[in-house]
């Protein structure tokens, strides 16, 4: 049990590093945005279910679950919301494609 | 072990969006970088709740999170056709 929960918190901070990596480095809002909401959701809700395997499902820890519902929920409302205002306020993708940074 | 490990992964990428949200060329980039530096600030108050002996702090994520997911859509509604 110990080992099922700590490997699935190292994949949840695998997920959440290479998130990151993508958020500094690429070259637009919408590629930041894919890099975003998938890693902060999946990285979050990962590392959440390892702690509660590795406290055994008490009754004491039914918060993490509420968390990992509101979680599951809420990541991608987030990323859909900026999403929509980038595309609201005419932001254009940028064209030049392998620049590591705009300007 | 364990809690050192996850500390240094989320403080490394803790201060990668870190430089997103302070250089972020647009409103939207920093506010794509606060909701990535709140994900990894509810990751640290999980750990200290569940490894550290103070259960106060997961309940105090769990406000944080909704707190933050109301801010980040209300600021992203605002601020629709004005960057």
């Amino acid at each position: 049990m110990n080992i099922v929960s700590t490997v699935i918190i190292y994949i949840g901070l695998i997920f959440m590093l290479i998130g990151s990596v993508g958020i500094a480095r690429l070259p637009d809002i919408y590629a930041r945005l894919q890099a975003s909401g998938v890693s902060d959701t999946v990285g979050v809700i990962l590392v959440l279910v390892g702690f509660l395997i590795r406290n055994g499902f008490k009754f004491s820890d039914s918060f993490l679950g509420l968390m990992v519902l509101f979680f599951f929920f809420t990541g991608p409302i987030v990323a859909h919301s900026i999403a929509k205002s980038a595309f609201l306020s005419k932001v254009e993708p940028s064209q030049t494609g392998d620049k590591g940074e705009d300007e | 072990m364990l809690r050192i490990s996850i500390d240094a992964v989320v403080g490394l990428s803790l201060l990668l969006t870190l430089f997103r949200l302070f250089y972020g060329p647009s409103v939207l980039d920093r506010l794509l970088g606060y909701s990535s530096v709140t994900a990894k600030i509810v990751i640290l108050l999980v750990v200290e709740g569940m490894m550290g002996g103070r259960t106060v702090f997961v309940n105090l994520a769990l406000i944080y999170a909704v707190l933050s997911f109301l801010g980040i859509v209300i600021i992203g509604r605002y601020i629709e056709r004005e960057v």
